[in-house]
């Protein structure tokens, strides 16, 4: 630019400058005349006028003072007087009682006007000499009220230095040349400066205002010509992306950087940082760990409110939500982060992160939502077995997972150690066993084959005590296997396995307890080991049956004659009975339910006797014994089909003759010794 | 060198050009306080020879006239909006001193923004209140009074706007008090008393002492010891006179009329209710006749 030109240019702006200058001056003294010159208020008139009240008082006085003076000197009007003086009376009008009060010459009582400024006035123009006031300054004294307190928030000298520092920072902008030479300073100075000139500087909030305007100008100039700040600093350049991310999400200008000096806005700006630096993470050639974290940053910055809030609440407020966020950036990137390529693992991962994920965005989380993820987890497992396979290289530990999986996943986890689930486990386990027996290193095929019917009959009930009765089934079994060799080659374990199945599924209609269902499984085992009729495939059901009537007939007793111990040793004693009858009874090929019928109907009977001469002729010891008793007549063709009462009397008679005190104690002892 | 004088010139130019808007505003201040005075005179003729005789001391055009240079201004600065409202409410005022009490009402209205001195906001807070009491004062029929409620309203309404002022804001604090205790005057004589109720008795002389008392409270110590000079301002000499505040001078004067009418309307009303015995502030006490 030619110098004459340039000093052209200086001298236009100058003065343009000036011009502002004078004409922003006025109006700010023009604002100080308007607001902090005195008003000249006067209290003006006030007029009181008289009392009736007053008047009437005194007329009572005048009545009172004249009483029964002769002559009367209120002549005719006493009377009247009389009616409109009395107090609290409303007779007479505010003119009567004036009219009244005058004419008896009262104290002179009128309207009076009282004009303070005007009073004032008179007496300070009376000592005008004395005091020596000019009538400006009497006007003065008498009328005006000053402004009061100031509320604007700059003061005048504030105001005139701000608008003189406005004037200068607009003439800089356009006369940045004169200052700088380097142009990308130049250019950065007239950002800055035209920034800072903006508005009205006498405007704002003090010197502390004008100091955060100085700021805001600055950072913002810079924010938005760093391209010129040169040679390229990643980080400075990614601060100052980040600064104008967060000013554009603000939605306030300039006036976010402020903000930030207040400590508000920091959200924003940590917002603006995540999404940037999420950005540049998400790149195309982004590693699996970039893209994760991208993801979470740009999820974490979408949750950061644009209201400024302290970290603490905000915190408190979006926590779930951040775990949420980190929860779903997992699940979509974890798999590549972690390079999980194992489907069980990734299915197991997904299944959990997703239940999580949905529920940390839902709501606060609780223990709940853990035990969902897993349930979701173990559900993967259970609904699709086959995952196991490349994962599990044997069998029966497949099976045994898949199995245990899949109880878990019918209790869910928050149940996965109780009552219920421990019997699923059991069952798996039982189920996992009888189908597998070569898991238990036992080299004969007799063993793994009670083991598979046994167990894998009792793994059907949904209900056990299992421990007791594995363990009583097992041991039953090997005891009598033990005792009698010959078992070995016949179907021995697969009517045991049947029987106690049929024992298990009783427990489970609670019509048996535990320790009873031991106790008849042990003797059970026993009779189908001593009766090889019970192990025929076409009559095993016999010896449940057995076990079926005694507990039907328990089930209708009435008297309690069945219970407890009372049932697990009567039906050890029919099954005894029948096992030792079982050659004739079996050779005749009755059916089995024929047999259980009868059995229930003598017991049913038999119970009945037995309540009625409870405490004449038996005790309640005594009543297993009878009911075998009669259970084996019955069988032997000794009691009639009709089951009659004195058929069973007899019995009866019998069997306590046999028994007598000695006998009954014999048998309880020997029941002791059995443990029951 | 030429160049210097133009530079000089424009900047000095452009100075005294740009005080243009400052002069017209303190014009309009100085006129609206002189005709604030002329209106409160209670004799509105003066003499004028050019005229031939007496004339009325404020023209009713002059009012009009200076509302309108208001109203000009305003409309030709509109972005000045502090010094528009603060000439609002000064137009306000010499519309209720002139009587014009609906134009005074539509100007508090106008009122845009946050006045920003404290006896702008406490006129323009109890500006209702204040007009009420221009027209009630000066009745002097007893039957044409307001009754006792609206009188109780105005002092609550004056109480409130003067327990909102800033304690640095004495003239409006003394301004709002003293209409306040001459409305409680009048609340008590002719109102109360002529109610002619023993019961009021007690009500009567908590009105006669709380307003008094709270006119008086408003002076430092040191200007309170200075009231009994007031007293007697017509018989005191020079070195008397010098030891007042001038600042203050209005309002202890003020403060010796209200004493003095206090007393009169108490020894009134006892006449009515002789078991009415007033309870004078400490501070009225060097004022009492």
């Amino acid at each position: 630019m030619p110098v004459a030109q340039e000093l052209a240019s200086l001298a236009v702006s100058a003065a343009s400058g000036v011009i502002k200058l004078g004409m922003r001056l006025d109006r700010i003294l023009a604002e100080d005349a308007a607001l902090e010159s005195e008003t000249a208020i006067a209290i003006g008139k006030v007029v009181l006028p008289p009392s009736k009240a007053v008047m009437k008082a005194r007329l009572r006085k005048l009545l009172a003072a004249t009483k029964g003076e002769r002559p009367d000197p209120l002549g005719a009007d006493r009377a009247r007087l009389d009616l409109i003086a009395k107090k609290g009376e409303s007779e007479g009008s505010a003119e009567e009682i004036e009219a009244l009060h005058r004419r008896y010459g009262l104290a002179e009582f009128e309207v009076r006007t009282i004009e303070p400024d005007l009073e004032l006035a008179r007496t300070l123009r009376e000592r005008h000499e004395a005091w020596d006031l000019a009538d400006a300054d009497i006007r003065q004294i008498t009328y005006f009220v000053s402004a009061g307190a100031d509320f604007r928030e700059n003061s005048t000298v504030f105001r005139i230095s701000a608008t003189l520092l406005d004037v200068l920072a607009e003439f800089a902008s356009v006369q940045a040349e004169f200052f700088v030479r380097d142009e990308k300073a130049r250019r950065l100075l007239g950002s800055v400066v035209a920034r800072f000139a903006e508005g009205d500087l006498a405007k704002l909030d003090g010197w502390g205002g004008l100091l955060k305007q100085a700021l805001r100008a600055t950072i913002g100039g810079i924010v938005d010509d760093r391209a010129l700040l040169g040679e390229k600093s990643s980080w400075l350049e990614l601060l100052l992306s980040t600064l104008a991310r967060a000013r554009v999400a603000s939605e306030e200008g300039d006036d976010f950087f402020i903000g930030l000096l207040r400590g508000e806005g920091f959200q924003l700006l940590l917002r603006g940082g995540l999404e940037e630096v999420g950005g540049r993470l998400a790149a195309d050639d982004a590693s699996a760990l970039e893209l994760l974290l991208a993801e979470l940053l740009a999820g974490v910055a979408g949750r950061i409110e644009r209201e400024p809030v302290g970290f603490e609440a905000w915190f408190q407020d979006n926590w779930n939500g951040l775990a949420a966020t980190t929860l779903l950036a997992l699940r979509r990137h974890g798999p590549g982060v972690l390079d999980l390529e194992d489907e069980l693992l990734l299915r197991t991962f997904d299944a959990a992160l997703e239940v999580l994920a949905e529920g940390f965005g839902k709501e606060t989380p609780s223990g709940d939502l853990l035990v969902a993820a897993l349930d979701a987890a173990v559900a993967v497992v259970a609904d699709d077995p086959a995952l196991l396979d490349e994962a599990i290289s044997r069998d029966w530990l497949r099976d045994l997972v898949s199995g245990l999986a899949g109880v878990m996943k019918a209790t869910g986890v928050r149940k996965a150690f109780g009552r219920t689930a421990l019997e699923g486990y059991g069952r798996a386990v039982l189920r996992t066993v009888a189908e597998h027996p070569e898991i238990v290193d036992v080299d004969s095929d007799l063993v793994r084959s009670l083991l598979t019917e046994v167990l894998g009959g009792m793994a059907k009930a949904r209900t056990l005590g299992i421990e007791s009765l594995g363990t009583a089934v097992v041991a039953g079994a090997l005891r009598a296997i033990e005792a009698q060799p010959g078992l070995i080659d016949g179907d021995f374990g697969s009517v045991v396995g049947d029987f106690a199945g049929r024992v298990a599924a009783l427990v489970e209609e609670r019509r048996l307890s535990g320790v009873q269902a031991a106790a008849i499984l042990e003797a059970g085992i026993l009779a189908i080991a001593d009766n090889p009729g019970l192990r025929d495939a076409a009559k095993r059901a016999v010896a449940r049956s057995v076990v079926e009537a005694v507990v039907a007939a328990a089930g209708s007793d009435e008297f309690g004659l069945l219970a407890g111990q009372a049932l697990v040793v009567t039906t050890q004693r029919l099954l005894r009975v029948v096992a030792a009858r079982g050659r004739m009874l079996f050779g005749e090929a009755t059916a089995s339910t024929a047999i259980v019928k009868a059995i229930e109907e003598v017991l049913h009977e038999g119970l009945s006797v037995a309540a009625d001469e409870l405490g004449r002729k038996l005790d309640r010891s005594m009543v297993p014994e009878l009911l075998a008793a009669l259970v084996e007549a019955r069988l032997e063709g000794e009691l009639s089909a009709e089951v009659a009462r004195d058929e069973i009397l007899v019995i009866l008679d019998e069997v306590s003759n046999a028994m007598g005190v000695v006998a009954r104690l014999t048998f309880i002892e020997a029941h002791i010794e059995e443990g029951s | 060198m030429r160049r210097t004088l133009a530079v000089v010139v424009l900047v000095l130019g452009s100075l005294l050009a740009a005080c243009v808007t400052r002069a017209e505003v303190e014009e309009i201040v100085q006129a609206s306080n002189e005709t604030t005075i002329l209106l409160q005179q209670s004799e509105r003729f003066v003499s004028d020879p050019a005229a031939g005789g007496e004339v009325l001391a404020v023209d009713p055009a002059a009012v009009s006239a200076l509302v309108a240079r208001i109203d000009v201004f305003i409309a030709q600065h509109p972005d000045m909006k502090a010094t528009n409202d603060a000439l609002r409410v000064r137009k306000a005022m010499i519309l209720m001193a002139a009587g014009r009490m609906n134009g005074a009402r539509a100007s508090f209205a106008a009122v845009e923004g946050e006045l920003l001195n404290d006896r702008d906001r406490a006129l323009a807070a109890s500006h209702e209140t204040l007009i009420w009491w221009r027209e009630v004062a000066v009745l002097d029929d007893a039957d044409a009074l307001p009754g006792r409620e609206d009188f109780e309203a105005g002092l609550a309404a004056l109480e409130g706007a003067t327990r909102d002022l800033d304690p640095t804001s004495i003239d409006i604090r003394f301004y709002l008090a003293e209409i306040r205790a001459w409305m409680a005057l009048k609340l008590v004589m002719p109102v109360l008393v002529d109610l002619e109720d023993d019961a009021l008795v007690p009500t009567i002389a908590e009105l006669l002492r709380a307003p008094l008392a709270d006119y008086l409270a408003i002076f430092s110590a040191e200007e309170a010891a200075q009231l009994a000079i007031v007293r007697d301002l017509e018989t005191v000499d020079a070195e008397g006179l010098r030891r007042l505040p001038l600042e203050r001078l209005r309002w202890m004067f003020h403060a010796r009329i209200l004493v003095r009418e206090y007393a009169r309307v108490a020894r009134l009303a006892a006449e009515v209710f002789p078991d009415l015995e007033p309870d004078w502030p400490e501070r009225a006490r060097p004022l009492l006749p």
